[in-house]
């Protein structure tokens, strides 16, 4: 079944609120499961790679760089201290603090969704 | 290869909302079939069941990374001619040059244009 070029930019753009709408959810999951990698617990820093991993990915692909760059770096480094073992924990306070910031400011200048007609 | 010929892709991505892109995307052909898969063993199940002309495969995901499905086609007979462009956001040439060292018939960036996209496979496709 062939789509239109109008019904796949409709498409994205759906996708795009919905990734939004998820990632506003999930940074607060990412800011305990970095609490809880300050203890060096090696399976948190992989679940704070497969989580970052997601959103740096379909961040990228939907053109939501701020957000995308630094769960990128979160992905980076958690893939680094899961490969050494050492959990340099501090390190991703500021990427955190960052990577939030972008989820905030991207949410609050989101375009309004169009208003429905009785 | 002919145009014609390139009935059915299957696309590997562990990422839900790229996979509901590039199949939106690639439905912009109308004669293009496309299957998903959400890891490296779920599509080599779907590549046994029914055999694609192409494998879209991505290159990170958890469990079976996109270069160890694509190693174990190539060792499993019945699909280890099926040509397989890598998808990511690790595009730098010495990256490209592993995978088509690995046996990749292509490799395209992520983020890429979902309106291209169809597009460019067809590309690659004409020239294997």
């Amino acid at each position: 079944m062939g789509v239109s070029p109008e019904e796949l930019q409709a498409k994205v753009a759906v996708i795009a609120g919905r990734y939004l709408d998820r990632v506003s959810r999930e940074i607060e999951q990412l800011k305990s499961m970095v609490d809880q990698a300050a203890s060096g617990d090696l399976a948190i820093v992989k679940e704070i790679e497969a989580l970052t991993h997601r959103m740096h990915g379909s961040g990228a692909m939907l053109h939501f760089d701020e957000i995308s760059g630094p769960a990128g770096e979160l992905e980076r480094m958690s893939a680094e201290f899961a490969s050494t073992g050492q959990v340099d924990q501090p390190r991703m306070i500021p990427v955190l603090q960052r990577l939030q910031a972008a989820i905030v400011k991207t949410c609050a200048n989101r375009p309004a969704p169009p208003s429905t007609r009785p | 290869m002919n145009r014609d010929s390139l009935r059915e892709v299957l696309y590997v991505d562990d990422e839900p909302d790229i996979r509901e892109i590039v199949q939106m995307a690639l439905a912009l052909v109308p004669t293009l079939s496309v299957r998903t898969a959400d890891s490296g063993i779920h599509a080599l199940e779907a590549m046994r069941e029914r055999k694609p002309d192409l494998v879209l495969l991505d290159v990170m995901m958890p469990n079976m990374d996109g270069p160890t499905t694509l190693q174990q086609m190539r060792a499993t007979p019945e699909l280890q001619s099926i040509p397989v462009i890598f998808m990511t956001a690790k595009a730098m040439p010495q990256e490209v040059a592993r995978f088509r060292s690995l046996g990749a018939a292509a490799v395209i960036a992520k983020p890429f244009d979902p309106m291209l996209l169809g597009e460019h496979v067809f590309a690659v496709w004409e020239q294997l």
